[in-house]
C-alpha cells in the first residue's frame, strides 16, 4: 500500500469492513475485517479495480450509483435482502454472511483526492436472532391456539356429558315413579290381604286379587321394555338384516292380540297386501309391531275400531296403526318419543304405561333405516306411521 | 429574503426531476413500470409540519430515512412512509405476498436500500440543478411514532424553512406515499434563495 | 411562420423551453394545463407541441391518446421528468415524435426540430 494512503491504517482496528476506492474505481484500501470475512488478503487486492475483481460488481446497478458517489453524490446503500452479497462472504458452516453495505463519499483533503468508502456491516446474528424470535413466537401461537382449541373440545364434551347425565337422570326418576306406583300397590294389598286374610270371603279376596294380576302384568311388560330399551342402549342388542315378509309379521302379532282387542270389545282388522318383502332385523320390528298395536288397545274405547295397514312408498314399506282412541293433544304429541319428558298417561281402562315402549319403537325403526312419527287429534284418535326399507328384489 | 411562488415553482420541477429518477430507478431494480403522480410542494413552519402529519397521515408506525447535508446548503431531508407504504414497497422488490411480509428489521434493511434510493434521487437532483456541491451524512433509517421521528434527529431544529412535499406513486396498483421533507437551517436560506434566483435568471436548468 | 404549442404547468420550464427555442423563430402559445392545451388544440393547428407528461388532472398521456385517437397530424414532442422507458414506450406507441428527457439539452432540441423542419 502506498504511503500516502497509511493513515488508513486506523481502519485495521475496528468490527466493520472498509474498502476504499480511488475515481478509477482502483482499490487503494482493504481492511482487516474484510480480510477475515472474505478471506482475500489486502495485498493481493489493493490496486486493483474494483468491477474486475468482483465480476458481479460490473454492472449498472452497481457502477451508476457507486459513481454518483465518487462525483459527491449522496451516499447509496445496498441491503443484505436485494443483494446476496457485495463482497461475497461465508460462515464457518458455508451459509452466506449477510452484509448489509454503504458507499459514502469522502474527500482527503491532505491528499487533495475523492474517494468512496464501502463500509460493510455484518447483519448475520441479527437477521437469525429475529427469524428465530419470529419462528418461535409463531410457535408459540400455534401452540396457545392448540390449547384453545382443546379447552373448546374439552367443554363441548363435557358439555355433552353433562347434558347425556341429566337426561338419563330424568328417564330414571320418571321410570323409579312408575314402578313405584304399581308396586305400591301390590304392598298395599298384599298387607291387607295378609292382615285380614280370615275376614275376607273368597269372592272379595278374587276382587284384590284380580288387580294385582293386571298390574303384575303390565309391569312385567314395563320392566321387559326396560330390559330392551337398556340392551339397545349399550349396543347389546345385534341387529340382523334379512329379506323377510312384514305381511306375515303384521298377522302374527294381530292374531296374538286379537283376544285382548276381544275382551275390549275393539275391533282389530287389517289392509294389507298379500305380500311385502323388507330387508331389516325381523325381531325389533315384530316389538314395533306388537307395541304400536298394544297401544292402540290401551287406548281406544270399547267399540272403537284398531286398523293396521301396510302398503309400499317409495324405496320403503309403509305401516299404519290406527285407531278410533283418545287421540293426543299437541303437547303430548311433542312429548311422545322423547326420553326426558314425562308423559304418563292412563289409558281407556285405566292401563298404566311410561310411553317406554314408543321411545324403543323410535331407537328400532330408525336403526332399521326408517322413520317413526304420528298424526293425532284430541278426541279423533291417532294414526302411527312407520317405515322399513324394502328389499332389494323387486315386490309383485 | 423572501421565497417567492416563483421560487416554488422550479423547486416544484426539481423535484418532479428528482422523482422521474427515482421512478426509473426503481423501474430498473423491480422491472415494472412506475406511475407518477404531480407532487405538490409547500413552504411550512416546524409547528405546520407536525399538524400536517397529523391531519394527513397514520401517526405511529411509520419508516424513515434521514439524509443530512452541509456545505453551501446545510439542513437536513428525509422521507417518510406509513408501515403500510413501506411493506408495499418492499412487496415490489421482493416478490413477497403480503402473509409472507412480517414488517421487522429484516424487511426494514430493504426498505432502507429502497428509500434511500428515492431520497437520493431527490436531493442529488436537486445539488445537481442548482449547481452545489454538498457533503451528506451516513444515510439513517428509523422507524416510530412522528413525533420519535422527527425529534430523534437534531437538524431538524426551529429556525429554518421547511419545505414539505408529497410523492405518491403506483407500482403494479399497489399505491404508495411518501413524504419528503426538505429542512433548510436558517443561516442557509440566502444562499438558497441566492441559487434559486441564478437558475430562474439563467432561463432554467444547467446542463451538465 | 410555424406555430408552436408548450404545454407546461410549471411556469420555469415553459420559459426554459421558450428560451431554447427560441433562435427558430416560431410562433409561441402556452397551455398552463391539460385543460387548456385541450382548447387551445381543438382551436388551433399547431406545428409542434412540447408536452410535458406530470400535470395534474389532465395529464399528458391523455393529451396524447386524444391527438392520437383523432389523428391530429401535429407533431408532438414529449419532454417529461418521467424518464422510465416504459414511459418512453407508451409515448410512441400514442404517436409522440420525440421524448426528451428534463431537463432537455438545447443540442437535443436542436436535433429534434431539425428533424421536424
Amino acid at each position: 500500500m502506498e504511503e500516502k494512503y497509511l493513515q488508513f491504517q486506523i481502519f485495521n482496528s475496528i468490527p466493520i469492513g472498509i474498502c476504499i476506492i480511488n475515481t478509477n474505481f482502483q482499490i487503494i484500501f482493504w481492511n482487516k475485517q474484510l480480510e477475515i470475512w472474505t478471506n482475500i488478503h489486502s495485498n493481493d487486492i489493493v490496486g486493483k479495480n474494483l468491477f474486475e475483481s468482483f465480476s458481479h460488481l460490473n454492472s449498472p446497478r452497481y457502477i451508476i450509483p457507486i459513481s454518483s458517489v465518487l462525483d459527491g453524490g449522496p451516499p447509496v446503500v445496498f441491503s443484505t435482502q436485494l443483494h446476496k452479497s457485495f463482497f461475497p462472504s461465508y460462515l464457518p458452516n458455508m451459509q452466506p454472511r449477510l452484509l448489509h453495505t454503504t458507499v459514502s463519499h469522502c474527500t482527503c483533503p491532505l491528499l487533495n483526492e475523492n474517494f468512496a468508502v464501502i463500509s460493510v456491516e455484518d447483519y448475520t446474528y441479527l437477521s437469525y436472532r429475529i427469524k428465530e424470535h419470529k419462528r418461535m413466537r409463531d410457535q408459540a401461537l400455534q401452540e396457545v391456539e392448540r390449547r384453545k382449541k382443546a379447552e373448546e373440545d374439552l367443554r363441548k364434551s363435557e358439555a355433552q356429558l353433562r347434558e347425556l347425565n341429566a337426561t338419563k337422570d330424568k328417564f330414571f326418576s320418571i321410570i323409579a315413579h312408575d314402578l313405584k306406583n304399581p308396586i305400591g300397590a301390590f304392598k298395599n294389598v298384599l298387607e291387607l290381604l295378609y292382615e285380614n286374610f280370615d275376614e275376607f270371603s273368597k269372592e272379595e279376596i278374587l276382587e284384590f286379587i284380580e288387580p294385582l294380576k293386571e298390574s303384575s302384568t303390565q309391569l312385567f311388560s314395563l320392566l321387559e321394555n326396560l330390559l330392551i330399551w337398556a340392551r339397545a342402549q349399550t349396543g347389546r342388542i345385534q341387529l340382523e338384516f334379512v329379506e323377510f315378509n312384514l305381511i306375515n309379521l303384521i298377522e302374527n302379532n294381530v292374531s296374538l292380540l286379537k283376544l285382548q282387542a276381544e275382551n275390549k270389545q275393539i275391533q282389530l282388522l287389517t289392509e294389507i297386501p298379500e305380500k311385502l318383502m323388507v330387508f331389516a332385523d325381523l325381531n325389533s320390528i315384530n316389538t314395533v309391531i306388537r307395541n304400536l298395536i298394544s297401544n292402540a288397545l290401551k287406548f281406544t274405547y270399547p267399540g272403537g275400531k284398531i286398523t293396521v295397514s301396510a302398503k309400499e312408498q317409495d324405496d320403503f314399506a309403509l305401516v299404519c296403526v290406527e285407531d278410533t282412541g283418545m287421540g293426543m293433544n299437541e303437547e303430548t304429541k311433542s312429548k311422545l318419543f322423547r326420553i326426558d319428558a314425562h308423559h304418563t298417561s292412563l289409558g281407556t281402562n285405566q292401563e298404566k304405561g311410561t310411553g317406554l315402549g314408543l321411545i324403543i319403537c323410535k331407537e328400532f325403526v330408525e336403526a332399521n333405516g326408517g322413520k317413526i312419527w304420528v298424526e293425532s287429534e284430541e278426541g279423533k284418535g291417532s294414526k302411527f306411521f312407520f317405515t322399513v326399507p324394502l328389499a332389494k328384489t323387486h315386490n309383485d | 429574503m423572501e421565497i417567492t411562488s416563483e421560487h416554488i415553482d422550479v423547486i416544484q420541477e426539481m423535484i418532479n426531476i428528482g422523482v422521474g429518477q427515482a421512478a426509473n430507478l426503481l423501474n430498473s431494480l423491480s422491472g415494472k413500470h412506475v406511475k407518477l403522480s404531480v407532487p405538490i410542494v409547500q413552504i411550512i413552519t416546524p409547528e405546520q409540519l407536525l399538524d400536517f402529519f397529523k391531519n394527513h397521515s397514520v401517526l405511529d408506525n411509520l419508516s424513515s430515512v434521514t439524509l443530512t447535508f452541509s456545505g453551501p446548503l446545510s439542513g437536513s431531508s428525509k422521507l417518510i412512509f406509513s408501515t403500510e407504504s413501506a411493506s408495499k414497497l418492499v412487496m415490489a422488490f421482493t416478490d413477497q405476498t403480503q402473509d409472507e411480509l412480517d414488517f421487522d428489521e429484516i424487511q426494514a434493511e430493504t426498505l432502507s436500500e429502497i428509500g434511500n434510493i428515492v431520497l437520493n434521487s431527490l436531493v442529488g437532483s436537486l445539488a445537481n440543478l442548482l449547481n452545489i456541491n454538498l457533503n451528506y451524512s451516513i444515510p439513517l433509517y428509523l422507524t416510530g411514532t412522528i413525533d420519535q421521528i422527527l425529534s430523534a434527529d437534531l437538524s431538524f431544529k426551529d429556525d429554518g424553512i421547511i419545505l414539505l412535499a408529497r410523492t405518491h406513486f403506483s407500482i403494479e396498483s399497489l399505491a404508495i406515499e411518501g413524504d419528503f421533507i426538505l429542512f433548510i437551517d436558517l443561516k442557509s436560506v440566502p444562499d438558497f434563495v441566492k441559487s434559486l434566483d441564478k437558475f430562474i435568471q439563467e432561463g432554467g436548468f444547467f446542463t451538465k | 411562420m410555424k406555430k408552436v404549442l408548450i404545454v407546461d404547468d410549471s411556469i420555469i420550464s415553459r420559459k426554459m423551453i421558450t428560451k431554447l427555442i427560441s433562435k427558430h423563430n416560431f410562433q409561441i402559445d402556452e397551455a398552463v394545463n391539460g385543460q387548456q392545451a385541450l382548447e387551445k388544440i381543438h382551436s388551433t393547428q399547431y406545428d409542434i407541441i412540447f408536452l410535458d407528461l406530470l400535470m395534474p388532472d389532465i395529464d399528458g398521456i391523455q393529451i396524447l391518446t386524444v391527438l392520437n385517437k383523432e389523428h391530429n397530424p401535429t407533431k408532438v414532442v414529449v419532454i417529461s421528468a418521467d424518464i422510465q422507458e416504459t414511459t418512453k414506450q407508451k409515448c410512441k406507441e400514442l404517436g409522440a415524435f420525440a421524448f426528451l428527457h428534463k431537463p432537455p439539452k438545447e443540442e437535443e432540441l436542436d436535433d429534434v426540430i431539425q428533424q421536424l423542419v
